[in-house]
């Protein structure tokens, strides 16, 4: 019963403390699974179909789910997802994902790139907090079915301060 | 005439095609194979990666101390810092993903372009590419070891840095 208490407690805490990207929630050890679960897909030289097919998959699933988000991106050529321009835009979504996960040891850094990518998606009209939050479930969907090992509760915990984060510029 | 005209069209096709083999041809498909392999080996993960890129910067500021004033507005004064890792990272992972789409030529077309994009209005100095491929090809070694084939890394490089700058 007392355990119970502690966890409702520290899970209270958590939910106080998640939104500035590098809450205890996000722990050493969190950051750690999540690194290691994350590069270890991306070894083969193949890697860029991977990327690209896998980013690609992400964005068209937001689209289908929030349909509004079809204009945002217009300017990449969402009608040819197959094609350069879309098929370039996947793969700096991958890179920027790609590039947070491995600063995740170092909070300064990090919050630096955040902050940058903030802005970046602030300067788009249209862009919404829960357009945000739909990415980040789809994508909690989608890795456990690409990587072997998955540790859901490390990836939600890391993930909730990123994506708020991300999102922390937007007005909506 | 026309049959003139026709052969002498023919001619400068001729010429514009061998001028983009000798561009280019370096780079060709297995090169780019072994430079995308090479660059996952080097561009590493972490705190490794965080090194390499700090490596990279500063053998750039090395080599051209006065680059550091563009870097001015993402702490280039102190390569050391939160503010300039982030930076510097950011950096990376563009070249990142040019060297990985290296086999996808369509989309690192479309990389290519935005990357210049980027670049167009901050005026960087041709020899400050220069500087950054030198300085790749001081640190890449440390990182790949004997493997590390700097023939395919220049033509490949210039196949980049010649997107990013737009010339």
């Amino acid at each position: 019963m007392f355990r119970l208490l502690v966890l409702t407690a520290l899970v209270a805490f958590c939910a106080a403390k998640i939104g500035d990207g590098r809450d205890h929630c996000c722990s050493a050890q969190d950051r750690h699974i999540v690194q290691e679960q994350w590069n270890s897909i991306w070894h083969d030289t193949e890697s860029s179909k991977v990327k690209v097919g896998f980013a690609r998959l992400i964005l068209l699933k937001l689209v289908a789910l929030a349909p509004e988000t079809k204009e945002l991106f217009k300017g990449v050529d969402i009608e040819h997802p197959e094609g350069g321009a879309f098929s370039a835009h996947c793969m700096r979504i991958v890179s920027a994902l790609d590039m947070i996960i491995n600063m995740l040891d170092d909070p300064e850094a990090l919050e630096a790139a955040l902050e940058h990518l903030a802005d970046q998606h602030k300067d788009r009209a249209g862009i919404k907090k829960e357009h945000f939050k739909k990415f980040g479930e789809i994508l909690a969907g989608g890795l456990p079915r690409v990587l072997d090992d998955y540790n859901s509760l490390s990836w939600k915990s890391c993930f909730k301060g990123l994506f708020s984060q991300l999102a922390g510029h937007l007005s909506a | 005439m026309q049959t003139l005209v026709v052969i002498l069209l023919g001619v400068v096709g001729v010429v514009f095609a061998d001028h983009h083999v000798t561009d280019y041809g370096e780079c060709d498909e297995l090169t780019r194979y072994k430079v995308k392999t090479q660059w996952n080996r080097a561009y590493s993960h972490g705190h490794d990666r965080e090194d390499f890129a700090e490596a990279v910067w500063r053998a750039v500021f090395n080599i051209v101390p006065e680059a550091r004033s563009i870097f001015k507005r993402v702490g280039g004064e102190d390569t050391g810092s939160g503010e300039f890792h982030a930076h510097a990272l950011r950096v990376l992972a563009g070249y990142d993903i040019a060297i990985t789409l290296l086999d996808q030529p369509e989309a690192l077309k479309a990389a290519l372009d935005h990357l210049h994009k980027q670049h167009e209005e901050r005026k960087i100095p041709d020899h400050y590419f220069d500087a950054f491929r030198t300085a790749l090809g001081h640190v890449l070694p440390a990182q790949v070891g004997r493997c590390f084939d700097k023939e395919a890394w220049r033509a490949c490089f210039d196949v980049i840095a010649k997107g990013i700058r737009g010339h």
